[in-house]
């Protein structure tokens, strides 16, 4: 195989690849132009990030955040029917940007802790490693603080993960929700309190991601996120 | 760029994914251009313009054919890392690379303006894609962790990529246009391997002294 061979594959390969991903965002014709001669180039590149952002790395397979896909069902099952208003696109792109940001987060602080050694285990091990050898106080010092830190980087990712699970379980019962309301016509008692706690879950995440433009909210007097105030007065009761 | 720290921050909680990859890949092909450009002035303007389009385009190549390489290595050595993010990283440290090669050119060109001669030049461009994935390296290693298995990943890594950007590099040489050569080829004949091209200008440098 001559090296005329191998481009003529990578160029197909290159289309191919363009075709789909433009397919996928849903763009028409030769808009973006730039960036359809770019993802025809560098098509690899454009692979990696655009389904490469949803693998696992542990085990190698793709997989949708649990949270994400209850939210695209949920979406799914209003889009184009009379009860689209419950859950509009913007209120959609939004928490699924809150998501993507807390599952961002989330990884972030793992990895962290997995490259500086920020264990718990390891800082408890480091602190008898210096009292059984006898250190100097300020050393045990130290390294009790440094445990103490390593105690709160756990309990802030533990504290993130379980808002996140609880997060999911609500858009799990918002969808089985708007599905329900989708084939009966007409919206379930207790959807509005599942979409109140849905963007409460959204505002205690918000408050963990950014805690000074939080205060800095509070302060002001807004107690919620921008646009959730109107998707949550709107929704429920209002639209049905 | 700016902020190695922040690079890889943003390179790991998955922020700003798009702006990173875009400006990646200017700075790679702008810096390596310039620097293919002054490997080229040796040699008249046409040199100077088929090194600005090469360079580049042996750097893009070897980015293409190796990236995998690092997310595939990672995985073995049991660090997680996904493909998103070994794309972005090693994109971020060509460019890195890019920036360093992109300072080092006023160097090489006052040398090539003061008769730099044509095998010292090869050496001393090799010398400057030395350093440059050194610099490469430090962001690889800052992104992986600070650790033996990110050592051992980034080591690894190198290993792929040395080889593998030698050889593209090698594929579509001249660079620098040999002052015998009356006429200017885009492409020369492919004769031995990058290694030995080496091993020649060392040997030539020697001799000349």
């Amino acid at each position: 195989m001559h090296l005329f061979d191998l481009a003529v594959i990578y160029a197909t390969l290159g289309i191919i690849t363009t075709v789909y991903i433009r397919w996928r965002q849903r763009v028409r014709g030769l808009k973006r132009l730039g960036e359809l001669i770019t993802t025809a180039v560098f098509w690899p590149f454009v692979i990696a990030l655009t389904l490469g952002a949803q693998s696992v790395p542990a085990s190698g397979a793709m997989q949708t955040d649990p949270a994400e896909q209850a939210l695209n069902e949920a979406f799914a099952a209003v889009k184009d029917s009379p009860l689209e208003n419950l859950l509009t696109e913007s209120a959609v792109s939004r928490l699924r940007h809150e998501i993507q940001r807390s599952r961002s987060r989330l990884d972030e602080l793992a990895h962290v802790v997995q490259s500086q050694g920020l264990t718990v285990e390891r800082a408890k091990e480091h602190l008898m490693d210096l009292e059984r050898k006898g250190a100097s106080e300020r050393s045990i010092g130290s390294a009790r603080l440094q445990l103490d830190n390593a105690l709160r980087l756990a309990e802030m990712r533990r504290r993130d993960a379980q808002t996140l699970d609880e997060l999911t379980e609500l858009l799990c019962v918002l969808r089985s929700q708007l599905v329900l309301a989708r084939y009966a016509g007409a919206a379930p008692a207790g959807i509005a309190d599942v979409v109140t706690e849905v963007w409460a879950r959204v505002e205690v995440l918000g408050i963990s991601l950014e805690p000074s433009e939080s205060a800095a909210r509070t302060a002001n007097g807004h107690s919620h996120p921008e646009g959730s105030e109107k998707s949550l007065g709107e929704r429920p009761s209002d639209s049905v | 760029m700016r902020s190695p720290r922040a690079l890889v921050s943003a390179i790991h909680s998955k922020r700003e994914h798009t702006a990173l990859y875009h400006s990646s890949l200017l700075v790679i092909t702008l810096g390596t251009a310039c620097f293919g450009a002054v490997l080229g002035t040796s040699h008249g303007i046409r040199q100077l313009l088929y090194s600005a389009v090469k360079l580049p385009v042996a750097f893009l190549i070897t980015l293409l054919l190796v990236t995998p390489a690092l997310s595939a290595i990672a995985s073995a050595l049991r660090r997680p890392l996904g493909a998103a993010q070994a794309t972005l990283l090693v994109l971020a440290a060509a460019a890195r690379a890019s920036l360093v090669l992109l300072a080092l050119a006023p160097v090489v060109w006052l040398a090539m303006s003061h008769g730099l001669e044509y095998h010292r030049g090869i050496l001393s461009a090799a010398l400057c894609y030395a350093l440059a994935g050194l610099a490469a390296l430090q962001l690889v290693l800052r992104g992986l962790g600070q650790d033996w298995r990110a050592r051992f990943i980034a080591l690894f890594f190198a290993a792929t990529l040395v080889p593998a950007g030698a050889q593209s590099a090698w594929m579509l040489r001249p660079y620098v246009g040999r002052p015998s050569q009356p006429t200017v080829p885009f492409l020369r004949k492919i004769d031995g391997s990058f290694v030995d091209s080496i091993y020649r200008s060392a040997g030539s440098s020697v001799l000349y002294e």
